[in-house]
């Protein structure tokens, strides 16, 4: 698992491009950044993404400046998997 | 600052996560105790398995949180109500509210979310990590982000070793 994502995942990821995004109510930055569709435990279909950036809806008194960082696998089964009974 | 709630993403895929988050974080049931999950399914994983097992093998791993959440049974009903023309209007998913905790000792309130079949057979498990990974190198680096605890509760005992 760890050799996977050090030595297949990372080298593949895609990096997405800032964005903005000012309303009425808020301004933010985003950066989005994935790399998809790993074969890992033997059946199943594993994804990764990751999104950063500054939202001014998230700011609260120990994150005066809205930053957030968020990171998360995806599991799946691959299309041809059997279900289980 | 690592692991604060989404706001706002630019891909479909993040933005149902955020929102079947926020919806489960809107709810008013009470944290209850965990009852210990179905050996079977923490062996086999959740991938397959019924939405209720599966919320209690991520409750397993990662600890509730300490909030208050609708519980699966509650998100089940939310999700199958149908508007005026008979179409279902929640999508097939499933947040389960858990605490992350990060090296620094810093906690945040996060979903791991259980898409599920018509048949409330779960289909895809996204977990949220509490360390990049992309700044990981070590062993020990990986074992901080969580990403085993999210392979074990995808795939169970077939994601073992570590490694």
């Amino acid at each position: 698992m760890y050799k996977l994502f050090e030595n297949k995942v990372k080298p593949s990821m895609t990096w997405g491009k800032k964005e903005y995004n000012i309303t009425d109510t808020k301004a933010e930055t985003s950066t989005m950044s994935y790399s998809k569709d790993f074969q890992v435990c033997g059946d199943l279909k594993m994804s990764y993404a990751t999104s950063h950036g500054v939202d001014t809806s998230t700011i609260t008194s120990d994150n005066p400046n809205g930053v957030y960082v968020n990171q998360i696998l995806t599991f799946s089964r691959w299309p041809m998997a059997a279900s289980r009974p | 600052m690592a692991g604060r709630l989404p706001s706002v993403h630019r891909c479909d895929f993040m933005k149902t996560i955020t929102i079947a988050t926020a919806a489960a974080l809107a709810g008013c049931a009470t944290v209850v105790p965990t009852p210990p999950p179905d050996p079977s399914v923490l062996a086999a994983g959740c991938l397959g398995a019924d939405v209720h097992a599966c919320a209690k093998v991520v409750r397993y791993y990662i600890s509730p949180a300490n909030l208050p959440g609708m519980s699966v049974d509650e998100q089940l009903t939310r999700n199958d109500r149908t508007d005026v023309n008979g179409k279902q209007i929640g999508a097939n998913i499933v947040t389960v509210v858990v605490t992350l905790k990060y090296v620094t000792g810093y906690t945040s309130t996060e979903g791991v979310d259980l898409f599920y079949d018509p048949s409330y057979r779960v289909t895809k498990v996204s977990v949220p990590l509490a360390l990049d990974p992309i700044v990981a190198h070590t062993a020990a680096d990986y074992a901080s982000t969580g990403s085993w605890h999210a392979a074990l509760i995808a795939g169970g005992s077939r994601c073992a070793p570590v490694g």
